[in-house]
């Protein structure tokens, strides 16, 4: 079961293929990313889609129109959004992690 | 090799933070979360040559993990939908918390919002990706990942909006203090 070249491929299993041919058909899309995005949403647009990003003041919430307090709603929800993902973001890498590529690494080098 | 995979290594422990933090606001559940991350290392290293080098590593893991995410999702569809149905039904407005969204109801209200609609919610509103970018992670179409955000932040808005200060004010102290009366009333 040699292949042409004479090498047999140890890995690649069947069972992880999807990522693979997915990632062909998006090949597209995702040449047209921007490369190192900063990892934490704090961007303009991010900015423009969740409306204003200062606390609500409440002459905006009592008696203010219904928009309003929608985007004030939405804004707040933008942020606890924010704050849940980027909680769990500031935490250090735990223990197995490291331990987990260190053993990966080092199975590398053996071969 | 020896030198790409010390700088794969590198590259990896640089971005799990972000998917633990992605896998977190996904599943709910650190645990789970971290078997995913873990899972999602594994596969990423040993299909590395599937990545388009120069590319962006970040939303490739995003797309391994959530790939990860959902086909663990459809497996255990069955006990999935049991659990949501059940954090549903727990999802209560709490009157003395009116004024702010607390973080436990809002955790909840994600947790029972759709996985494809929390996904594209998170991606957009809290990883940081653009529409395009969030539409190639989940294989689908910009205007599909458009509107699951939108349908996401109309659920969340209307499952939490409740207990924000639009309801302050006599109206609803007094519908407060008539419902406590109904409701003890009932018990007796």
């Amino acid at each position: 079961m040699a292949e042409k070249d004479g090498s047999t491929r140890l890995s690649a299993p069947a069972a992880a293929e999807p990522e693979a041919s997915q990632q062909e058909q998006r090949k597209q899309s995702h040449q047209s990313m921007g490369q190192n995005k900063p990892y934490l949403a704090h961007s303009k647009n991010d900015r423009e889609r969740e409306g204003s990003m200062d606390p609500p003041r409440p002459s905006d919430l009592y008696g203010a129109p219904r928009g309003m307090l929608d985007r004030s709603l939405q804004a707040q929800l933008g942020r606890q959004l924010r704050a849940i993902f980027s909680d769990v973001a500031q935490e250090p890498v735990p223990e197995r992690f490291i331990k987990l590529l260190e053993a990966l690494e080092a199975r590398e080098k053996r071969r | 090799m020896n030198s790409d995979s010390s700088s794969l290594k590198q590259a990896l422990l640089g971005l799990i933070p972000n998917l633990r933090a992605f896998a977190v606001s996904l599943c709910g559940d650190i645990e789970r979360a971290d078997d995913l991350v873990q899972e999602t290392l594994l596969k990423a290293w040993d299909h590395l040559e599937s990545f388009q080098e120069g590319t962006n590593l970040r939303a490739w893991l995003f797309t391994i993990l959530r790939n990860t995410y959902f086909s663990e999702c459809r497996r255990r569809r069955r006990e999935v939908e049991d659990r949501d149905g059940s954090k549903a039904s727990d999802l209560a407005v709490h009157p003395g918390q009116q004024g702010h969204l607390d973080m436990q109801d809002f955790r909840r209200a994600l947790n029972v919002l759709p996985p494809d609609q929390r996904e594209a919610l998170i991606l957009v509103g809290a990883a940081g990706f653009s529409y395009e970018e969030a539409a190639a992670i989940s294989s689908c179409a910009v205007g599909t990942i458009k509107s699951r955000v939108n349908r996401a932040r109309a659920k969340l808005t209307e499952m939490l909006g409740v207990a924000t200060p639009r309801e302050f004010g006599p109206d609803s102290a007094t519908e407060a203090i008539v419902a406590r009366t109904v409701g003890s009333s009932r018990q007796s």
